[in-house]
């Protein structure tokens, strides 16, 4: 290779590197935990308040972690796959669990996420749907499962686990 | 042919008057102050310094949806984590609307008033579904656009003593 391409490339490398410096810089990572009976659910979540290109905010990436029980391991769960979509230069999430509460039902007690849209204009899964809410039990099941955000049957279902979600108050979820 | 529309501030009367027509929308038949306060489903929140972040259920759905434009939680925390808004204010909600407005690259619609109504109601049906056209709406595009005038003559002749919204910054 001629030294002026070996220098080209050094300076493109050296380029992407700090374009990669500066986009992450900007990010900031947030962890919360809430406890439910005896499980105990974690949240990592990171998120850019100035991605690129147009300094929009990105929520990057978010591990959700669930203990049933103190010395069982720990589960990793996946809530709404939140495929990535490409924003300029980021990966941004489509949606993100955002605020959580416990709630006790009349067998069990029970997870209520708030799960919501963050880039209705890149696909994912929103629906046309701002913010819908999951139902996890303290076994990582999802008693909702396959069920579309908002969907109509979610009514007969909180009647059937016994709680009550009108009127909770939830918790912030990404620990910023 | 008509001249391009200039960009402008939020404190333009074209804005104010945007601004209370998607209050008056997303709070059907309401539009006194009193909407910065209210809640999804018709409850009521009064501590301003954060968003609200209850749900609420009605109409078979559940929403944490609160203020004058029904923002939920996850939109007022990437306003508050980008420095947008420093809390749940009125003055800080009409700033977050005019943000979002933003987002959807409508501020020139909005700012051009009546001619381009149609283009900002087009483009922020995906924020608003109480917008004409978008899927949750109880108004027609005549009736907004009237009552738009309504608000454009109340802004640009303000009685002395009229109850206003929010402050702005």
């Amino acid at each position: 290779m001629r030294p002026q391409f070996i220098a080209i490339f050094v300076a493109l490398t050296a380029l992407v590197h700090a374009q990669t410096a500066t986009a992450a810089s900007t990010a900031k990572t947030g962890s919360a935990q809430l406890a439910c009976g005896t499980a105990n659910l974690t949240a990592r979540t990171t998120f850019d308040p100035d991605a690129p290109p147009n300094d929009g905010f990105a929520w990057i990436s978010q591990v959700l972690k669930l203990q049933p029980a103190p010395g069982m391991p720990e589960k990793l769960l996946s809530v709404d796959p939140a495929p990535g979509a490409f924003t300029g230069g980021a990966k941004a999430l489509s949606d993100v669990v955002i605020s959580w509460q416990c709630l006790h039902g009349s067998q069990h007690d029970y997870f209520l996420l708030d799960v919501t849209c963050a880039r209705d204009d890149l696909g994912g899964i929103c629906d046309g749907q701002q913010e819908w809410f999951r139902i996890l039990d303290t076994s990582g099941h999802r008693p909702d499962a396959g069920y579309t955000p908002q969907d109509p049957r979610y009514e007969t279902l909180y009647a059937r686990l016994g709680i009550n979600v009108n009127g909770v108050q939830m918790i912030d979820a990404t620990g910023s | 042919m008509a001249p391009p529309v200039q960009a402008c501030e939020i404190d333009s009367v074209n804005v104010q008057a945007f601004l209370k027509l998607l209050r008056w929308l997303e709070n059907y038949p309401r539009d006194d102050s009193g909407v910065y306060f209210q809640m999804f489903g018709g409850s009521t929140f009064s501590k301003t310094g954060t968003h609200p972040n209850i749900v609420n259920s009605k109409w078979g759905k559940s929403s944490t949806a609160a203020g004058a434009y029904m923002f939920v939680y996850g939109t007022w925390k990437e306003a508050f984590e980008k420095g947008i808004v420093p809390d749940f204010s009125p003055a800080s909600q009409d700033i977050l609307a005019w943000w979002k407005i933003g987002q959807r690259k409508a501020q020139i619609a909005v700012c051009g008033g009546r001619n381009n109504l149609d283009d900002a109601f087009k483009l922020l049906r995906p924020e608003w579904a109480s917008l004409p056209g978008a899927t949750q709406n109880q108004v027609s595009a005549q009736d907004a656009k009237n009552k738009y005038e309504t608000y454009l003559v109340e802004l640009s002749n303000p009685a002395p003593a009229a109850a206003s919204g929010g402050k702005q910054k």
